[in-house]
């Protein structure tokens, strides 16, 4: 425990010491707050549906950098060789370079809670949909995250990371987009590949256990293939 | 507040699901990396675990798919099934197959497939299985359904369509497919009465000179089309079944009728339909006959009524005070007094529509009527090609509903 503790320590330190964790959390909740303000004038609605889906196609756009870097860096620099020399297991590096990294996501919507808070001064929002928006948004970005760890720990080359993993996630996202046009059970199965269509309930008020079952599951398997990919050093 | 309560057992699977899967997961990613032998047995047996990771992660999620449950966390309970709904799924003791044929770009339908989804969950007796007919034309055509949005609820051999996006209707449905004696309504049909199987839906614009299906006349009449094809709709919706009856074929109307409905019969009826239900009536039968302008009646008819206490002229209301537009043959009925059947009617407009005077009827029958012109209300007398004759001032009752028991 206590490695795994000093090994999220410093991935903290290193996640928030650099700029792009600032410069990342800025222009989230710059792009988060613009559809916030405009949702609220235009609708006159105490609801956050439209700032939650906003929310979530800014994380599929910005967790991939956050990701690009975790094992992609530390693969660039040698210090992946040199860590593992020590007496520490590789799911231990894995896990804590997660953990580093959904504190710093917790920390990008964090301050986003200010939206119901607001609502609530003025309206009578609906809480509901709140509790399974944020919610959502957590295990949809810990599945981005845990998808880029997993290719960040393929290669050495950070921009390449990156690029795979936003790739991915946006096929995934919007891969049930043909499922209107297929027969079955490919339609059915599109649909359960789709991202969207296991987020979308979230945003809405209506949390299916297997929706929360594909993030949790599919986020298990690609810190368990990110934890398989270190044996390619 | 209990039907709309959390399903504990599929809680408690999922609650159990969870420390599984996560042993396993800290199972998994204990396991040794491989780093002996050759490169190709290296890769190999690193493929062999990801696709035994990727399996597990296949069975788990079906698994929780098949014992899945949702949690609506909405104020208005939005998506889950009406309470009536889901206990009409709950409640059933015999084997239930619904096959909804939705359109899948439609909102409404896809809703409705998942509140039968969910309607399914909660009674193993009770199949549900959706298709687009876009995507499986020839399931749909082998079913026999030509709507989009309609549920097929089979039970032993029964079989109920139910078109719409309403899962309370489904359950309204499926509560008719179970029944072993349904309640029938027999629709008269031989006199060019309003066909009872049209599908339309659309606004007429009728001016003063004509009459179209666009915007290009000045007055707006917003009726349900050529024929009663809604009604009957809405009459199987609510659970019952209307069947026709060709009353000039029938020497009695059949006891299992439990009411004759006659929708605008254009050619007067035959002395035998009169008697077919004078007699129906006098053993306890009930019937709803819409007469519009221009039917004759029968001198049968006409004394059967007028033991009912009801008389019909040949002529139009017409109100010079209360009526749409200017046009005082569209008389405006502002109000109606208090009764079951006109309860939830407002405001409303009835054009060209021909009066009902009440008269005396015979010993145990009761007249009501059930909608009056206002005091400002002439009667208009028409031949039969509809050609003024004579004025006379009278407050008239409107024709239908002129029902007697």
């Amino acid at each position: 425990m206590n490695t795994f503790a000093a090994l999220y320590d410093k991935e903290l330190r290193g996640l928030f010491l650099q700029p792009i964790a600032w410069v990342l959390m800025a222009v989230f909740l710059l792009v988060v707050g613009y559809t916030f303000a405009t949702s609220l004038a235009l609708t006159k609605t105490a609801a956050l549906s439209q700032v939650i889906f906003q929310a979530s196609t800014v994380l599929l756009l910005l967790v991939p950098l956050i990701s690009m870097r975790l094992l992609a860096e530390e693969r660039r620099h040698g210090t992946l060789e040199m860590l593992l020399a020590t007496p520490v297991r590789e799911y231990q590096i894995v896990l804590a370079k997660f953990a580093a990294s959904m504190t710093l996501i917790a920390a990008m919507l964090a301050p986003t809670l200010v939206y119901p808070v607001v609502l609530a001064w003025f309206g009578q929002p609906e809480w509901g949909p709140i509790y399974s928006g944020y919610l959502g948004l957590l295990l949809l970005a810990g599945f981005f995250n845990a998808l880029g760890l997993a290719l960040s720990a393929l290669t050495a080359n950070q921009v390449v990371a990156a690029t795979l993993t936003l790739g991915l996630s946006l096929l995934l996202w919007m891969i049930d987009s043909l499922a209107a046009v297929l027969p079955p059970p490919w339609d059915d199965l599109l649909l359960q590949a789709s991202l969207l269509a296991h987020f979308t309930p979230f945003a809405t008020g209506a949390m299916y256990l297997s929706d929360a079952g594909f993030f949790i599951g599919g986020t298990l398997f690609a810190l368990f293939c990110a934890v398989r990919a270190l044996a390619r050093r | 507040m209990e039907e709309h309560a959390i399903n504990w057992q599929a809680l408690a699977w999922a609650l159990g699901w969870l420390p599984a899967v996560l042993a396993l997961f800290w199972w998994g990613i204990r396991l040794p990396l491989a780093q002996t032998g050759g490169a190709w047995r290296r890769r190999g047996r690193s493929a062999l675990i990801l696709l035994a990771g990727a399996a597990v992660f296949v069975l788990a999620l079906s698994a929780l798919t098949r014992h899945d449950s949702h949690v609506d966390l909405t104020r208005e309970k939005l998506y889950t099934p009406a309470p009536t709904a889901l206990a009409v799924a709950r409640g059933l003791r015999v084997p239930v197959s619904v096959t909804y044929f939705y359109q899948g770009q439609d909102p409404n339908a896809q809703r409705a497939r998942d509140m039968l989804m969910l309607m399914a969950r909660e009674n193993a007796l009770l199949s549900m299985t959706a298709i687009d007919p876009d995507k499986q034309p020839s399931l749909a055509a082998t079913h026999g359904v030509k709507m989009y949005n309609a549920a097929l609820i089979e039970v032993a051999d029964r079989r109920v369509i139910v078109q719409g996006t309403d899962e309370a209707e489904f359950a309204i449905g499926i509560q008719r497919a179970l029944r072993e004696r349904q309640v029938q309504l027999c629709v008269v049909e031989g006199h060019n009465e309003y066909a009872i199987d049209n599908e339309e839906f659309h606004t007429h614009m009728d001016s003063g000179s004509s009459h179209s299906h666009d915007d290009a006349a000045s007055k707006v009449i917003e009726t349900t089309g050529h024929g009663i094809g809604r009604l009957r709709r809405t009459l199987e919706s609510v659970g019952y079944d209307v069947q026709r009856l060709p009353l000039a074929t029938v020497t009695e109307i059949p006891s299992d009728c439990a009411v004759v409905i006659d929708a605008n019969p254009r050619t007067t009826w035959l002395p035998g339909e009169s008697l077919a239900l004078k007699n129906y009536l006098e053993q306890g039968g009930a019937a709803l006959l819409m007469f519009d302008l221009g039917f004759s009646l029968e001198p049968g008819l006409r004394e059967l009524l007028s033991t009912l206490g009801v008389r019909m002229t040949q002529s139009v209301v017409a109100d010079r005070l209360s009526h749409y537009g200017t046009d005082e043959e569209m008389v405006a009925v502002t109000g109606y007094d208090p009764h079951p059947i006109t309860r939830h009617v407002a405001y409303s407009f009835y054009p060209g529509v021909r009066p009902l005077e009440l008269a005396t009827p015979t010993a145990g029958v009761t007249t009501t009527a059930l909608i009056r012109s206002g005091n400002t209300s002439t009667t208009r007398a028409v031949a039969a090609a509809r050609r003024p004759v004579t004025t006379r001032r009278s407050r008239a009752h409107l024709p239908a509903p002129a029902r007697a028991r």
